[in-house]
């Protein structure tokens, strides 16, 4: 099963956070996401960001790499935005001229694209603590209690199992058929292409006639009747509520405190 | 009493091959049935009539006497007492984690939780993969899988188990390993059908087979009775057990080591050689 140990999905279901309570691990992440949201300055995301990752790497024990990798797609295009935001959503007088088009840095649009930068790296950051020390399956129980209709997490439980039996029978036809030499040129490219996607299209129909079949002879009626993992809000203790809210109010705090101190004047003066 | 006895059983699939040509069949409680058969020859269609996938062209199936009828109320009883296995695991397996699905059946029965777990752990201890109750069916191998994929139907405890070729895809050890547990089973009342080709190994474990060709029943008989008959076994494109055909090869030779047929096993073929030698 080796091409599944460098997974998100092993990692989620082998980390020493784990088996902490669901519940409590989804408040702290979204109580973070959310006040993280009404920062005005980049200080307070920023340590959030911190603290998020120093608890995924040393307290989940989460590789780094596969933390950096994980995180490189959306600060990427944060990293993009900043570029835009400076260049041409600010208002007011350039601190740095680019020399053509009269394009140029404004400081407003500095302040706003670096606060995005680290609201992105605080907002993701903690909802990647939820995202890698949780398991998929636990999450949908937790949907239940949100009373979520069960249509839509009848399909996620489906599309989760299925996503992987679907990507092994791509990579199988995919393997198949660069051994007899598919993929060899553009045209065959084009043509090999075509055809695996609508091999995969018909596979996907018949898997679903057998998985209805199989679900049938043991009594589907047309929904998925899950047992629960028997986890509780109410498993949490009073340590732990304590420690969780002890750690928000302080972010608000810093939050208040921090107000809106950013980059330009105080790091950059002009 | 018969569990379940199929009578004149017709099935022509929409497009108008005929899949099963008239089959009676029948099993008594506490039995263990193989049907041996090659590729195409109908045993899977077959086995989706028993717990009502399928229903009939004509003909019809008895499950414990009664007239199976396909309403929902009819079909849902019948499929707590028929429990099917399929044969590629990851057509049943579906859900996140072993536990929960080893508990989907149990949980459409409308048993109550407690009892759900208990039937899911009982089901995963006598499969041997209790270990494994919070994985996810896509970390499992191939022959866990096929447990895992048992005790789901174990855990609706059906009266009647029909296992569409247990053995298929798994190395030789997983293979007789599966058997030996549903010999257990057996041992322990549960009637088992099983869907195979694999003629080394049906020998060992069941006496009673049912050899299916092209949707007919060809012969029914105990595994002696069916592999000494040279022209069956060449119509329906299965081979004696290796054994068996080392014991022919020496009789082509003129040694005969056993008057009453070639023996089937290794244990069998052990016993007639050491009184020989």
């Amino acid at each position: 099963m080796s091409i599944f140990e460098d997974s998100l999905d092993h990692y989620a279901a082998n980390n020493k956070l784990t088996d902490h309570n669901i519940y409590y691990k989804i408040i702290f992440s979204i109580v973070t996401l959310i006040i993280n949201l009404f920062a005005n300055s980049p200080i307070v995301p920023f340590f959030i960001f911190v603290i998020c990752s120093a608890l995924i790497i040393w307290r989940a024990g989460i590789p780094a790499k596969f933390y950096a990798t994980f995180m490189s797609v959306p600060t990427g295009f944060a990293i993009i935005t900043v570029i835009f935001m400076a260049f041409f959503f600010g208002t007011g007088q350039h601190i740095w001229n680019l020399g053509i088009f009269g394009w140029g840095i404004t400081a407003d649009g500095l302040n706003r694209g670096i606060l995005i930068l680290f609201k992105v790296l605080g907002g993701v950051s903690s909802l990647a603590f939820l995202i890698l020390t949780t398991p998929v399956n636990r999450v949908f129980t937790v949907f239940n209690d949100l009373h979520i209709p069960p249509e839509f997490t009848d399909l996620a439980i489906l599309m989760y199992r299925y996503i992987f039996l679907f990507l092994d029978v791509v990579s199988t036809m995919y393997n198949s058929q660069k051994t007899r030499l598919g993929y060899n040129s553009y045209m065959s490219w084009m043509h090999c292409l075509a055809q695996l996607a609508g091999q995969v299209f018909i596979r996907t129909w018949e898997q679903g006639e057998i998985s209805y079949k199989a679900l049938a002879s043991r009594g589907y009626n047309g929904r998925l009747n899950m047992i629960g993992t028997g986890e509780s809000i109410h498993d949490i203790s009073l340590k732990e509520w304590v420690l969780l809210i002890v750690f928000e109010i302080l972010v608000i705090y810093f939050i208040y405190v921090t107000g809106s101190i950013n980059v330009v004047p105080y790091l950059i003066p002009v | 009493m018969a569990i379940l006895e199929t009578k004149d059983l017709v099935y022509n699939y929409p497009d108008g091959t005929n899949a099963l040509r008239g089959i009676n069949f029948k099993i008594e409680e506490g039995q263990m049935v193989s049907i041996l058969g090659p590729n195409g020859a109908g045993k899977s269609t077959l086995f989706l009539h028993f717990n009502g996938i399928h229903e009939p062209t004509s003909g019809s199936i008895e499950i414990e006497g009664e007239t199976l009828k396909y309403d929902k109320q009819s079909l849902l009883k019948a499929r707590q007492k028929v429990g099917i296995v399929f044969q590629n695991p990851d057509d049943q397996l579906f859900a996140p984690t072993v536990f929960e699905d080893v508990a989907f059946g149990p949980m459409n029965m409308g048993l109550d939780q407690d009892e759900v777990e208990r039937r899911t752990r009982d089901a995963l201890e006598k499969v041997g993969m209790s270990e494994v109750a919070n994985k996810a069916p896509h970390h499992l191998s191939g022959g866990q899988k096929k447990r895992v994929s048992i005790a789901g139907i174990l855990s609706m405890e059906p009266k009647l188990m029909v296992l569409d070729e247990p053995t298929s895809g798994l190395d030789p050890n997983g293979a007789s390993s599966i058997m030996q547990l549903l010999y257990d089973l057996n041992k322990e009342g549960m009637t088992i059908i099983i869907s195979t080709h694999d003629v080394d190994l049906v020998p060992l474990y069941s006496d009673n087979i049912h050899v299916l060709r092209l949707g007919q029943i060809l012969k029914s008989g105990n595994c002696k009775e069916i592999f000494s008959d040279r022209n069956l076994i060449e119509k329906a494109n299965l081979r004696l057990p290796w054994i068996a055909q080392l014991f022919e090869k020496l009789e082509g030779d003129g040694i005969t080591i056993d008057q009453t047929g070639y023996p089937l096993t290794v244990g069998q073929a052990y016993d007639v050689l050491k009184d020989k030698l």
